[in-house]
This record gives structure tokens, sequence and C-alpha cells, in this order.
């Protein structure tokens, strides 16, 4: 087993170092495919050679024809294996972000230009599997891949694997795409948090969240809005986007200070800093986020959240982990 | 264990191959491997769909044995071809039972395999072509449902894989049927089916003995005549020369090597042929009197003037002859020989032996004698018939004088106890007389109801002589063929079988089967090396073969491969797309996944400083054809993109300016606009 896996490993060296890095979207050309042989197919050409040996010794000519056909089957499968996979194009690659313990969700597009299907192609990142599926002609499949996540940091998605054993699993055809991709792997929330210390203009967060019940009007819709506060009544009746307005918002500014848990360890520290981020963007709050290295003024809305939520996962800089 | 259900799909094809190779043995073997075979099917099966439990191992451990004793006990051992596969049958039956993933449904695809291969190896007919390629069908079809891991698809989509299998691998098996080197087997000891019996000529001839061969339309053998077949009556096929009598039956003792070939000599012209015999188990070959010489293998002419092989004829035999219609045979005979061809058993027959006399007497030599002979058949009420009463202990007496009913064999022997009472050496061949032209007529049909028997007597200066007494009673026997014959006796009515459309038809079918026969059956070493000197290809050996066979099996590969990315080819674009594309060629610029045409063109422009203007029009005039154009439009289109310069090179900037470095949602992904 080890010996396989050193000799997997050798070989993925050797891919990586004759492909180079690849960009997207990229053409799975004859020069990126690989075919070998599988168990079954050693197998079978075990069995097809046993059966010209009986042929041979019986002078049978029905049988010589049944292994002739099987060794004629075997060599096209090996074509059909290869056309299966070659032209495919890997279009896009999309990475979801999670908080730590979370898998993380990688969409993986295929693009098939075909006028005919690709049949039984499995992706993978890494070692982890998006399983078994055809893509249509002239279409496109998403795969999408859950990679478990321990720490919050940078996720490093170096391999991607796409690879065939259509139609009779005797070969298969694969392609090994390196990808400079990364993707950011956020602190998990604390689940207890200790009291955000009250800071000077601190007025606002100390309210609670019996503010968002004294509704104040409705304004137009803002990129960034939460979707729990759009006005889908509205929507219905008048096709235009509004956001509910509650007293209480925009009215005061938070920080969010990484000094003040000093006495925490630093990924706790960071942990309890994406509750509270969590906890203000769920109040309305305007939020403001400090870190050693890194400052974002106060907003509010989900991509001011996920700017927050990013700028924690990138604290001192971790090195890039392999998603392996 | 409990089955998840998940095998449902490829379970049912594995079955279905399973059923499919294993029916053409269905009434050859045991009933009860069949029942254990249905009964396992069907108990797998019905585990499967109720999502229930498998068959525990210990009480598939014992049934696994009793059923190999079982096996033991049918047929006395698991070495040969119908223990080996009843063997299989069994193994796969009880695989099916223990079956829970992929790997279980390999083994019994494989085992599907070997099983048609068992079934060719009993028995090949005309069919077989037809059960191999539905049953290979059937078990690729199988073999992708159990590779497939994809989302289950209908079952039409597995037989038409199955199907698409079987087409792709055509070509590549006509090209290894033809070239891929044959070699003479065999590497180990065939078992050989003793008590298999065949019809045919045997050893010995007592009456009876031909008239039930009459009834057997069965092929004996097939000759193509290199040059026009002789007439009908000088096809005499011999075989086996009968000359130890013991007062009612005919025997052959072991032939001794001949060394006869200086005592035939020719008279005439000669005539050469090519006979494909089928199996008789015997060692005897059939040649048209009378051999002069033979090419083929381990073949041999014995002091009788009849060709013989060393080994037993087990498979269809293929051999050339070269043949004498007029000769002189043995002028000389030993005195001792002479002796032994006119020893008849004492005591025996006297009244023949009278009538020998009697008529010996009245003749002043051995040619009148001869004629008397024959002319007493001729004009006594001797009857022709393929039911004559039995005998009794003196059964040429009875025959001669009292019964009179008679086939070749009956007139044959009486024939040459004749002579023999009268001091002439005489003796019984047995082989096939006629024969049957073929629908094309380039070759002849001998079948089993031409089995004949007739006499060779020696007279001095002239050696042995042909002398057919059936001839002078029945000569539509000879002229035309046994039913005429029959008929003219009024033995056989013409029936439904003689209306000539059903001989033509026959007839076909024989065609059809000779030529099955001589292309896929006979093609051995020797069929091969003959094709291939029709090619052109003279005496290759196996190295220069297998060259061949790579060279032309790469090819077809390489054809297939073609034809695969062919139908692989994107789609067919509209005209007015394909000139947007011929635009992208000329400025070697692709446009980027998801990049629409104005973006395009901004960054086109942006890089094409020059062309800024060609390219704003092409990929306007495109939009505008794109979104109801007109045959204006169109022609506005094709004249923007002529305009556009041709580069050469690559511009390196193809890829769109990729997104800032710093890690974002999206961090590998192509940009859309």
């Amino acid at each position: 087993m080890s010996s396989t896996a050193w000799l997997s490993r050798r070989l993925s060296h050797w891919v990586r170092r004759r492909q180079g890095v690849d960009s997207l979207p990229l053409t799975l050309s004859t020069k990126r495919l690989y075919i070998l042989p599988t168990r079954v197919g050693m197998t079978f050409g075990l069995v097809a050679f046993a059966m010209l040996l009986g042929s041979m010794n019986y002078n049978n000519s029905m049988g010589f024809a049944l292994t002739f056909l099987l060794t004629a089957a075997g060599l096209v499968a090996m074509h059909r294996c290869h056309q299966n996979l070659s032209g495919l194009i890997l279009s896009q690659l999309y990475a979801r972000r999670a908080f730590a313990g979370e898998p993380i969700t990688v969409e993986l597009t295929l693009n098939n230009q075909a006028r005919t299907p690709r049949f039984d192609l499995r992706a993978r990142v890494a070692e982890y599997d998006g399983g078994y599926h055809d893509v249509p002609p002239a279409g496109s499949f998403v795969y999408r891949i859950r990679i478990p996540t321990q720490q919050r940091g940078r996720l490093q998605i170096e391999r991607i694997g796409l690879a065939t054993e259509f139609p009779l699993g005797l070969l298969q055809t694969w392609a090994w795409l390196y990808v400079d991709a990364e993707c950011l792997v956020w602190p998990k929330p604390a689940e207890i948090a200790p009291a955000r210390p009250a800071l000077a203009d601190d007025g606002a967060g100390q309210r609670g969240s019996g503010g968002d019940e004294d509704f104040a009007g409705l304004r137009d819709y803002q990129d960034g809005d939460s979707p729990r506060l759009i006005a889908w009544k509205t929507y219905a009746r008048t096709h235009e986007l509004q956001s509910r307005q509650y007293d209480g918002q925009n009215t005061s500014e938070v920080w969010l200070d990484f000094a003040s848990l000093s006495h925490l360890p630093a990924e706790e520290a960071l942990s309890v800093m994406a509750r509270w981020i969590l906890d203000a963007e769920k109040r309305g709050e305007q939020y403001g986020l400090r870190l050693p290295d890194a400052t974002q003024q106060p907003a509010n809305g989900l991509r001011h959240r996920n700017q927050c939520l990013d700028a924690l996962a990138c604290y001192g800089n971790p090195e890039p982990r392999r998603a392996s | 264990m409990r089955v998840d259900g998940s095998l449902k799909h490829s379970l049912g094809w594995t079955i279905a191959a399973l059923l499919v190779a294993y029916a053409p043995q269905l009434t050859t073997k045991p009933i009860w491997i069949s029942g254990l075979l249905l009964v396992c099917a069907g108990l797998r099966w019905s585990t499967e769909v109720r999502r229930g439990r498998l068959i525990p191992t210990w009480l598939r451990l014992p049934i696994g044995i009793g059923c190999f004793i079982a096996v033991l006990a049918s047929y006395g051992g698991v070495n040969g071809v119908a223990p080996g596969s009843a063997l299989l049958s069994v193994m796969a039956a009880l695989k099916l039972l223990e079956t829970r993933n992929r790997r279980d449904e390999y083994v019994i695809l494989y085992i599907c395999l070997f099983l048609m291969l068992s079934t060719f190896l009993a028995e090949q007919h005309l069919w077989s072509i037809a059960y191999l390629l539905f049953g290979f069908l059937v078990t690729m079809a199988a073999w992708v449902s159990v590779s497939r891991r994809a989302k289950v698809r209908p079952a039409r989509w597995y037989a038409r894989q199955g199907l698409k299998t079987t087409l792709y691998a055509l070509p590549l098996l006509l090209c290894l049927w033809i070239l891929f080197p044959r070699v003479p087997g065999p590497f180990w000891a065939i078992p050989t089916e003793a008590g298999k019996a065949r019809t045919g000529l045997s050893s010995t001839l007592s009456p009876g003995d031909i008239s039930t061969l009459s009834e057997s339309q069965e092929v004996a053998f097939r000759v193509r005549f290199q040059s026009i077949a002789p007439p009908r009556e000088l096809l005499y096929w011999r075989a086996i020369v009968m000359h130890n009598f013991d007062g009612r039956t005919w025997a052959a003792d072991e032939p001794v090597y001949g060394k006869s070939s200086d005592v035939l000599q020719s008279r005439g012209e000669s005539i050469r042929y090519t006979i494909t015999m089928e199996p008789t188990r015997q060692r005897w070959l059939y040649a048209l009197d009378m051999p002069a010489s033979w090419r083929g293998q381990k073949i041999y002419r014995t002091g009788y003037n009849t060709l013989q092989r060393m080994e037993p004829v087990n498979d269809r035999l293929a051999y050339e002859a070269r043949s004498l219609l007029q000769y002189a045979a043995n002028l000389d005979l030993q005195p001792r020989s002479k002796r032994w061809y006119t020893r008849l058993p004492p005591d025996n027959n006297p009244q023949a032996v009278a009538l020998a006399n009697q008529l010996a007497d009245a003749s002043s030599s051995t040619d009148e004698y001869v004629r008397r002979v024959l002319s007493y058949f001729r004009e006594q009420p001797f009857y022709y018939t393929l039911s004559p009463p039995a005998l009794g202990r003196n059964a040429i007496d009875e025959f001669l004088l009292e019964t009179r009913r008679g086939f070749c064999e009956h007139y044959a022997s009486a024939f040459a106890f004749l002579m023999r009472a009268a001091g002439i050496p005489a003796r019984i061949v047995a082989g096939y007389q006629g024969g049957t032209e073929s629908l094309m007529g380039d070759y002849m049909i001998v079948r089993q109801s031409d089995a004949h028997a007739w006499n060779e007597i020696w007279l001095e200066g002239q050696g042995w002589v042909r002398v057919d007494p059936t001839a002078a009673v029945a000569p539509s026997r000879i002229e035309q063929n046994l039913n005429s014959a029959l008929q003219e006796y009024g033995e056989r009515a013409p029936g439904a079988f003689d209306l000539p459309a059903f001989e033509n038809l026959k007839l076909t079918w024989d065609l059809i089967n000779a030529r099955y026969n001589e292309w896929v059956l006979g093609f051995g070493p020797e069929t091969q090396r003959d094709f291939l000197a029709w090619l052109g290809i003279d005496s290759p050996d196996w190295r220069d073969q297998a060259t061949l066979l790579a060279i032309i099996l790469t090819a077809l590969m390489a054809m297939i491969a073609l034809w695969l990315a062919w139908l692989h080819r994107p789609p067919r674009r509209d005209d007015a797309s394909r000139w947007y594309q011929r635009l992208q060629r000329r400025l070697k610029l692709p446009a980027v996944t998801g990049e629409a045409p104005r973006a395009y063109s901004r960054r086109a422009r942006a890089l094409f400083p020059l062309q800024a203007e060609a390219i704003d029009a092409s990929v306007e005039h495109y939009l505008a054809v794109r979104y109801g154009g007109n045959a204006r439009q169109f022609a506005s289109l094709r004249r923007a993109v002529r305009q556009i310069k041709r580069r050469w090179r690559a511009h390196s900037a193809t890829a769109p300016a990729s997104a800032p470095k710093v890690p974002t949602q999206t961090t590998a992904k192509s940009r859309t606009h």
C-alpha cells in the first residue's frame, strides 16, 4: 500500500512538473490525459489470453472469434475511454467559504462542447470525491465537492483530478490539473463569547435586539442588505426590492477590537471575534473591526460581514494548508 | 448481510448475461444444474428487490460442496469440456447467491465468457455466429452496467452501449481473424469424448449397414474439383476396402503402409480436387477411384489404394488429392494374395457355390463369367429396397435364390462371394457414390445417403477392376441418385422433400454452411497461408504476420479513434456564430467562456487599437444578425470580418486580466461579464 502511495506521489510530482500550473478555463487536451488499465482490465487481459490458449488448443474457430471479439472490445474501449475525457473544459472553480469545522463546498464546472454526452466522469479535489456524473452534450455539469476543515486560515486547492473508466471499466483515463487556488476558512465562532467591552462610542450595542422590532419604514434595497430585511410582500406587488428599516439601525458604531481580548490565546480570541461579528450583523449594528494587521471601517451587511471574517481568517498571514 | 438494492440494475443485466450464456447448454446439461441456476438467479433477484438478506455462509458452504460432489458424480471427473462447463455453471449459480458488489458481478461475467467458449468447444454450427454476437452484446451491456457508477440509466441505454461495443469490435475482429498467426495445436491433451457416435461408414459390412446410413441427410464431405467434375457414374469415392469374409460380415483388417504407388499405372487423364470432410473419429479418408497423389499432413496411402491418416479425423479436415480416372492397379498379384482374395469360409452358402459353379461351367472365360453373373442379377427378379427381409445363417444363399430383395451391400456381398467361389480374387469397397452439385456449382456435396458398396475383382492383365453389381439391378442409383432408384422400385413416393423448391432451399442452406465451414470453421494455419498467398503475401512466417497484424490493427484503431473524435465534434454553429469565431481566429484572440461579444470587443479593441474600428463593426454586425438580423446585415458582418487583418501569432495577453491576488470568495474563477 505504501509503495503504491509512494508511486502515485512520484507520478503526481512528475505530472506537475510536466504540466505546470494551469489557469482556467482549461481544455483537457490529449497531452494532459493519462491512461492505464485498471485491475478489472488486467484480469480481462488474462481472461482473453486464457481463452486464446483454449481456442488454440482445441483449434476452435468460434472460440477464436470470441477471443478476438473480446480483445477488440478491449482495444476499442481504450479509445472510447480516452475520447470520453478528451476535449472537456474545466470552466469554473468556485469555493464557498466556511467556518472551521464545517466543510467547504468546491463547485467545479465541467463544460462539454461535443455533441455527444460524456459518461461516468468522476471529479476530485485532492482526495475528496465529487462522485460520478454524466455531462450532457453541449452542456455542463457542476460538481459539488465538500472538503472538511479543521483550522481557520487559507486552504489551498492544489490538485483537481478528473477520471473516467467508461465504457467497460477496463481502463482509467484521468487528468490532473494543478490550479493555484485558495479558499479561506473562517475561525469557528465561539459558542460562548464574553461580553463585548463597552467602548466610548458603543452606545447602541447594548440595546439588545429589541430595537429590531421598531419598524421605521422602507428604503430602496442596497447591496449588502440582509435578505431577511427585504420586504418580499412589496416586491411581489411592485417588483421593486426594498429593505425594511428599523429604529436603532445605523444609529451607532461598534468597534470590535482584538486588543481587548489579549488575555485569550490568539485562535480563541479570533473565535470570539467571529461570534461578535455574527451577533453584531444579526442585530443590524454598524460594526468595525480592529486587528493588529487589518482594520475594517464600521458598516453592516453580508459583504461587510464576510470581509471582516476574511480578515480574521487571514490574521497573522497563516501558511496555506493543502486540502489533503 | 442485508443488501441495499444498489446493485439492482447491474444485477439484472448480469443475470441476463448468465442466462444467455447458459441457454445453449440447457438441453445438454443435467436438469439439476439448469434448475440450480434458475433457482439461484430467482433467489438473488428477489433478495435484491426485497432488500432482504443474502444466504449466510454456513448455508452456502455445504451447498457448494454438495454441488461439486454432484458434478463429480454426474460426470465422473472434472476433466473435459462438458464437466468443466458444468462446474462453471454451478460456480456461477453459487456466486450469484453471494454477490454483493461489483467485483462479484465481474466474476460472473468472466464465467459467462468461459461458458460461451465451452458452448463453442462442444459444437459449432452456423447459428453459433448469431449466438456469439448476441451473447457478446448482452455480456458487454452487462459489463457496462456493472462498470457504470453514475446515475442509473434506462435499460435500453445499456443495450445500446453493448451494441456499440460489439459493432466497434467487428472490424478489429475481422483483422485479427485473418492475420493473427494460427499455431497448429494442441498444446495439451484434449480429453476425447468417447462414445459419441458419428454416423458414417464402419470398418465392417453386414447386411443392413448402409441402408441405415441412407436415411441420413448429414454431409459426409464436400469436394471441389479443380477442373470440370467427372460424370456422375465415375464418382466412386473409396474409403475402406473389405476382404475378410466370415460367412456373413465383411471386414477390413488393419491396413498396411502402402507400397502400391509403383503398381498404379495411369491409363488416361487425372483429376485434382480438394475434399473437406466432416469429422468421423476414424482414420480413413475419402478419395476418388484411384488416388495417385495427395497433399496434407500425416496422410498416406494404404496397400488397398485408399487414403488414410495417422490420427483419427476429429475435426473437419481439408486435403488435396489427385486421382486417375483410367488406371491399372496391381497388375501383378502375389499367389499368396490371390489365395487370400479367393478365400471363403468352408461349408458356407452351398447353394451360392453351386450357382457359381453352374455359371462358371457355362462360360469360357473369366470375362464371360463376370458378365453372366451380372446378367443374373439383371435378369432374375432382383429388387432394390431399403428394407430387405432378414437373412439367416446362409445369408448369400437366401439372398440369391429366395428373397432377392436387397440394398447395395447385399449385391456387393453376393457378387464378391460368387467371384471368389469361381476363383476370381474379389473384395468389397465401401465409400460413397455420386454427390449433389452445390447451388453455385463450385463444389459437390456428398451426404451419408450417398454411402455405397461395390466390388473390385482382379483380372489378369487388367489388375483390380471396379464392378458395381448394384448398377446392374438399379442403374438409376448410379446415374441419378438413391431417391430416384427407390422411386423406380416404388419404395419411396416422391414427397414434398423432393420438390425442386425444397431442393433449392436445401442447397442454399448447404452453400451457406459450406462457406461457413470453409471460412470460419476450417480457417486454420493452412487456409490462412493460402488466403495470405491469394492476397499476395507469399509464405509469411509468424513474424511477418505479426508485423502485418500490428500495422493493420494500428491503422484500424487510428481510424476508429478518428471516427470517435468526429462523433465528439462540437455541434455545428449557425452561420453568424461561425463568422464571429472567424473574427476570433483572425485576431488569434479567443473569447473567454462567458465573455459577451461587446466585452470581447472592448478587450480586443484595447489590445489592437489599429483594428478597433473593424472589430467594433464586426461585433456590432454580429449582434445585429444575432438579434433578428437579415441577409444584408449578414453580408455586412462577412465584409467586416474580412477586413480584419489576420494575426499570425497569438497575443501574449490572451487571458483576461486576472482578478487581484487577494483571496476573495472566488479564488480561481473565470471572469464573467
